[in-house]
């Protein structure tokens, strides 16, 4: 299966298991945001624009899926993708965990304040909520899917994160 | 460590580019919907599959969670064997979503409501967005703004209606805005989601306000004007607190909702009404 496959099923699952979490977690209406996680994992030693186009198809889908402006999530994904790519690979757990809660702030950054000034009648008053939530719920579980996202995403190009 | 080039440059104009053109298509045409509409129907249906994967589990960590509170009982019942507790655990699960039902029942009878009964499958994938999907749509008589209630009184109202499934948008989103009457003195406002916990009440007479008119413990229900999405009399919070602005220029009441939206299950949209004589009072099961 080509790697591009692997990541179209991730990023559903993705998106699925967000939903879930969001619904089953203690803090009502927010949860992790996998799906960002798997579009950094998916960028790692792949080209800036690659990267960028998989982040802007998967934060696209994410918008369609929410109320607020469509094409929100692609800006946000995608820029966020283009970045942590640039970054390069991370050396060690630290260093990973560390990229996946920067991207995830700085995407969640970027949608909230897109939305917030381009959406109809969005309260500004639970971004900085969203923001510290998601990114720490993300913080918390990339290491436990560090083995899983090197396993499906990375399957064939060689690179690991984290290692 | 990749080098810039005008490639890269190229390419991040491009993508500025058609970010713009997908805002501009979603604000000035409805090309999206039908996009956006279809995708929500497929990830609903996904949703659905995952939500009845999960609950069985779910049940079983909730048990776990009120056995706590069951010490007692379960020194009565340590003498009965795993079985027997495995089947006592089911039992408690099955009589608190009986519970939960009956109670929403209560809620529409006393509404007038007659309601189409659904399971929420899924939350906003956004933390700044208030909305559920539920697995009832389109094919079981749930269209776009229809109230949705919960045991306890109003969860909200269908924002979209798939065939299959619909997203229900929660009374605390920013966008949501329902007419409300408070208490004993009747005085009537616009209650607005702020996307946080509580939700506001907005103009509301100040020469009634100024007279004390709507204090702290006031029950809040809906005022259902004639050709509303909501019914009349449906239980909406109870007034938290009520404060002047620091120049006296204006108050601000904040309700906090009878339904607990954080643990949303069982839930009824309002599909139809049936004739009731006189309106109801609110007897939230949240209360209890």
């Amino acid at each position: 299966m080509s790697r591009h496959v692997l990541f179209a099923v991730a990023a559903a699952v993705a998106l699925l298991v967000s939903s879930e979490l969001a619904l089953s977690l203690p803090l009502a209406g927010l949860g992790p945001d996998l799906l960002i996680l798997v579009v950094v994992a998916f960028g790692i030693g792949e080209r800036p624009r690659t990267a960028a186009t998989a982040g802007f198809v998967a934060g696209l889908v994410r918008d369609l899926l929410l109320t607020t402006p469509t094409g929100l999530s692609a800006f946000a994904y995608a820029v966020t993708a283009y970045g942590a790519t640039l970054a390069g690979v991370p050396r060690g757990v630290g260093q990973a965990v560390g990229l996946f809660a920067t991207a995830t702030f700085s995407s969640q950054l970027l949608y909230g304040l897109g939305a917030v000034f381009l959406g109809p009648q969005v309260d500004p008053s639970p971004l900085p909520r969203m923001l510290f939530v998601t990114t720490a719920y993300n913080a918390l579980i990339s290491p436990l899917l560090m083995p899983l996202l090197n396993r499906v995403v990375r399957a064939d190009s060689g690179v690991q994160v984290g290692e | 460590m990749w080098r810039r080039t005008l490639r890269d440059r190229v390419f991040i104009a491009i993508l500025v580019l058609c970010t713009v053109t997908v805002l501009t298509l979603d604000f000035r045409t409805g090309i999206l919907d039908g996009v956006a509409g279809t995708t929500s129907q497929a990830f609903g249906v996904l949703q659905t599959g995952v939500r009845s994967f999960v609950s069985p589990f779910e049940s079983v960590v909730r048990t776990i969670g009120d056995l706590g509170s069951l010490r007692g009982e379960n020194r009565r019942l340590r003498a009965e064997n795993n079985r027997l507790r495995r089947l006592a655990e089911t039992y408690a699960d099955v009589a608190r979503e009986n519970a939960r039902i009956q109670s929403l029942l209560r809620v529409e009878g006393a509404g007038g409501v007659r309601g189409v009964h659904a399971r929420v499958v899924g939350a906003s994938l956004s933390g700044l967005e208030r909305s559920a999907t539920i697995n009832k749509g389109r094919d079981d008589g749930v269209v776009p703004d229809k109230a949705v209630l919960a045991a306890e009184g109003l969860a909200g109202r269908v924002s979209w209606a798939g065939t299959r499934t619909a997203k229900v948008l929660l009374i605390t989103d920013a966008q949501s805005a329902v007419g409300v009457r408070i208490g004993t003195s009747g005085e009537t406002g616009l209650a607005r989601g702020t996307g946080g916990r509580n939700i506001e009440i907005e103009l509301v007479s100040r020469a009634a306000l100024d007279q004390g008119a709507v204090k702290t413990g006031d029950t809040v229900v809906t005022s259902g004007y004639q050709g509303g999405i909501f019914p009349p009399g449906l239980p909406v919070g109870r007034v938290e607190n009520v404060t002047l602005a620091p120049r006296g220029t204006s108050y601000s009441i904040s309700v906090r909702p009878f339904v607990r939206l954080s643990q949303l299950d069982v839930l009824a949209v309002a599909v139809g009404t049936e004739l009731v004589e006189s309106p109801p009072s609110p007897t939230p099961a949240a209360e209890e």
